[in-house]
């Protein structure tokens, strides 16, 4: 898209040097780059993944699948074998990082994808148990289905720092928000509590489940299931990462628990975001054989539940920020990427506009030097980090830094 | 990078302005050709290597990925100077927001990427330029800085080698543990800060405590006392070993292991200080001599014999203008052993073999081995394990390009060795008492 273009004109020529990129194709480089950047949560290593990308046809699902799923199983096989507990815990993240990875792309239909999701699953809770790190994992009763939760106590005196609630997007899944942004919140000592709703993860592949506008519906469920049988913490703060940039804005506008909400990255108006790939794709039919149409196009079809073009761009008319802003009262983070390939970078602005009625707005923008220009500062989560980080003390001090 | 009228400026500076053109941008992209991944950053070996060098140390906070992509896209193979300004400048935005940061963890963590970053600055400057001790030093400062920020503990130490004096830095274990001291020493271009991200913080956080040190031709022994480097690296080695237990106790156990030309350096002391018990060619350096005299073409014979050497050094030097590798090798020889042009400096390295002190080796030995290493012929394997005829025990460990860890040092896959090395620890030696996860 724009990024993509940007990027190939501003650079030198490529004969002579790098491109900083691991394909020419945004969509097949930004996941990997997205996933490389989980090195930096021990749930990904750059060799390992440099020498996957060598063995994908650019634009071949079916060869991204087929290659991720490969070093997803030598790495497997290489925790098994394995004696000393962090390295084998290790290579069971990373593992389920890449099988995740494969199946990210593959077609909604792909008859793979059911025992895929499985074993990314298996591979991140034996992750779990070998690094010997505590968890609750449960799911919360929601209409006619249950949403995955997964809850992880932080160290003595995390109860004096605010919970932090983690949900992801249009296309993430429970085991993805532990590399984000979980492991980073439990090594600076919070309480962690993540969630799938309705057109994410198990509740899609299991039970159906399509994607809401009225996010605030799942979030009260799991917040409700969760405070059963935990107290109250002092402080609880929504985090929602890509398209949740809509959902936690959303239900942070209707569930009055939620002191702080952070959209990483902010989505506003998620209907033009849509809108740019299915105009693309009915102007032009050619435009469906590249995966940056083809992937949004097909996984919108499966978590919304609708077929066409029309009815598409028809069902996000709701999702939108603008409806319900002036009812959001909380400390509110922006995040944004001036080269989000996803969300028009205006949007950062429309949505900072909107927020009358906020007890304070902090809006933090990524530049192309900075590294984390792309969506969700996708491959610079250290940047993320110390933003979300930063305005937690500053909002909601606790009792010690790290 | 602050807030949102801050950005206009930014925003367009990087982007085309938004018209029909981002949609006709849209669809060229569409029909552009397709390329498969190409799992490099330069088509320079040796440039791509030292990208990887520093993304090797992301899940110790030593690096983030985006932002070094985004510095290569401005960089070429060869050219110093901006290979210099582009890391540096990536360094000095990691010092502002180590400075604006509030959280104790972020702001140790933007320390430690800004030392990396400057420690690449520097790594390609030639031996006399004005910019290196500039550079090193704010690498060391930002370095320290942010263990201090973090609460990592750790000892400087100052360890007397004849008149002059070598650097040390130890990192205790969280707890009292029984597993063996690591000792940790780096090779041809390194520098004693790296090492903790290379092992010792890895190492610590399984209950080890690791003794790293720069050696005579290293990091500040080299920059500031002009120390070059000696084969006979159980001087040195045994130098810190002394200082060090004369304010430490005695651990059960010691291994030693050694960085890139350090597979041969760690060995070669092995072979004569009898205090440690496990020795770690990281990776296999048997023969320094034979890697670097394979690279000399084989009409030079002739011509030295006919006096022409010096016509064959020339001819290295012209090569050297398209061969980043061999301009970096030639010019930082003189700075590191004293040696003037290709043939000197191969004919210097000569005594640089194990061949001649490996029986002497009785230690449990441990070789690793990246199978496509760029500096170092696969067939020394054989060579050394042969070669180890009173070794108490040989463990050797290959990795292939399937595995990610085929490149030297295993650069970019870090896991891959530690997970090999830590279950060698435990297998030889005994586990630590507890580590930190149970």
């Amino acid at each position: 898209m724009t990024n993509a273009t940007a990027v190939l004109e501003a650079g030198p020529a490529q004969a002579v040097s790098p491109r900083g990129r691991f394909f020419t194709n945004q969509t097949f480089h930004f996941e990997t780059l997205r996933n490389a950047g989980y090195t930096l949560s021990e749930c990904a290593d750059l060799g390992e993944m440099l020498e996957t990308t060598k063995q994908i046809t650019e634009g071949d699902m079916q060869s991204w699948y087929a290659a991720w799923a490969a070093t997803a199983d030598r790495v497997e096989a290489l925790a098994q074998h394995t004696q000393d507990s962090r390295s084998k815990g290790g290579a069971y993240m990373r593992a389920s990082t890449y099988q995740r990875l494969g199946e990210f792309l593959l077609p909604p239909d792909d008859p793979k994808r059911p025992a895929s999701f499985e074993k990314t699953g298996r591979l991140f809770f034996q992750g779990l148990d070998a690094l010997g790190i505590h968890y609750e994992y449960f799911r919360a009763p929601f209409e006619n289905g249950r949403l995955r939760s997964l809850y992880l106590p932080g160290p003595t005196a995390s109860e004096k720092k605010p919970l932090i609630v983690l949900v992801g997007g249009f296309d993430s899944i429970l085991e993805e928000m532990y590399p984000v942004l979980g492991k980073a919140a439990l090594d600076r000592g919070y309480s962690v509590l993540i969630y799938e709703g309705p057109g994410q993860g198990e509740p899609l592949r299991a039970y159906g489940m399509k994607f809401t506008p009225e996010w605030e519906k799942p979030t009260s469920a799991v917040l409700d299931e969760f405070l059963r049988t935990h107290a109250k913490p002092l402080k609880i703060v929504l985090i929602g990462m890509s398209m949740g940039g809509y959902f936690a804005p959303r239900a942070a506008a209707f569930e009055d628990r939620i002191d702080g909400v952070v959209a990483y990255d902010e989505a506003f108006d998620l209907q033009e975001v849509v809108g740019r790939v299915v105009l693309a794709a009915k102007k032009n039919p050619l435009a469906l054989q590249n995966p940056d149409v083809s992937w949004s196009y097909n996984t919108a079809l499966w978590t919304l539940g609708t077929n066409g073009f029309d009815d598409t761009l028809e069902a996000f008319a709701p999702y939108k920020l603008a409806f319900v802003a002036d009812r959001i009262r909380q400390d509110v983070l922006i995040l944004a990427g001036v080269e989000d390939h996803f969300i028009p970078f205006h949007q950062a602005a429309d949505f900072e506009k909107s927020l009358i009625n906020a007890r304070s707005v902090t809006t933090r923008i990524f530049d192309r030097p900075s590294g984390g220009a792309a969506h969700c500062q996708g491959g610079n989560t250290s940047l993320v980090h110390a933003a979300v980080f930063d305005w937690l003390l500053e909002k909601f001090p606790g009792d010690s830094q790290i | 990078m602050e807030n949102i009228s801050a950005l206009a400026t930014v925003a367009s500076s990087h982007t085309k302005p938004k018209t029909t053109k981002a949609e006709s941008g849209f669809l060229a992209s569409i029909l552009r050709r397709k390329d498969g991944g190409t799992g490099r950053f330069f088509k320079d070996r040796t440039y791509h290597h030292a990208v990887l060098r520093a993304l090797n140390q992301v899940a110790w906070h030593g690096a983030d990925i985006s932002e070094v992509l985004q510095a290569t896209t401005k960089m070429q193979a060869g050219d110093e100077q901006n290979w210099h300004a582009e890391w540096s400048a990536l360094a000095e935005r990691n010092l502002a927001r180590a400075h604006s940061a509030r959280n104790r963890k972020s702001r140790g963590e933007a320390l430690l990427r800004a030392h990396t970053y400057y420690a690449r600055a520097q790594f390609y400057l030639p031996p006399y330029d004005a910019k290196r001790p500039v550079t090193y030093d704010r690498c060391r400062k930002a370095f320290y800085e942010g263990l201090d920020t973090l609460g990592v503990p750790y000892l400087k130490i100052d360890v007397p080698y004849g008149a002059n004096k070598l650097k040390a830095v130890y990192y205790p274990a969280p707890k009292p543990v029984r597993g063996p001291l690591i000792v940790f020493h780096g090779g041809y271009d390194t520098i004693v800060e790296e090492l903790y991200f290379f092992l010792a913080a890895e190492a610590t956080s399984r209950g080890y405590s690791v003794l790293t040190f720069d050696g005579p031709g290293q990091g500040a022994p080299l920059r500031e006392q002009g120390l070059r480097f000696t084969h006979e690296w159980e001087k040195p080695t045994s130098a810190v070993l002394d200082t060090f237990l004369a304010t430490h106790n005695r651990p059960e156990k010691i291994v030693l292991i050694g960085l890139s030309m350090g597979g041969y350096l760690a060995p070669r002391a092995a072979a004569f200080e009898p205090r440690f018990d496990g020795v770690v060619s990281y990776d296999i350096c048997y023969d320094v001599h034979d890697a670097y005299a394979r690279k000399i073409p084989k009409f030079a014979a002739p011509l030295r014999r006919l006096g022409l050497g010096k016509l064959v050094d020339r001819l290295a030097a012209l090569k050297a203008r398209s061969s980043p590798e061999l301009k970096w090798a030639l010019a930082t020889a003189p700075w590191t052993h004293g040696t003037n042009g290709l043939l000197e400096m191969v004919d210097h390295l000569a005594p640089y073999t194990l061949a001649d002190v490996a029986r002497n080796i009785k230690q449990d030995v441990m070789i690793l081995v990246g199978a496509e290493d760029q500096f170092i012929p696969t067939g020394q394997v054989a060579r050394f394990r042969k070669s180890l005829i009173n070794a108490r025990s040989v463990t050797t460990k290959i990795y292939d390009r399937a595995s990610g860890g085929h490149e030297h040092s295993q650069l970019g896959a870090p896991t891959l060795w530690h997970s090999d090395f830590f279950d060698w620890l435990e297998e030889k030696f005994g586990a630590p008492e507890s580590t930190d996860l149970k």
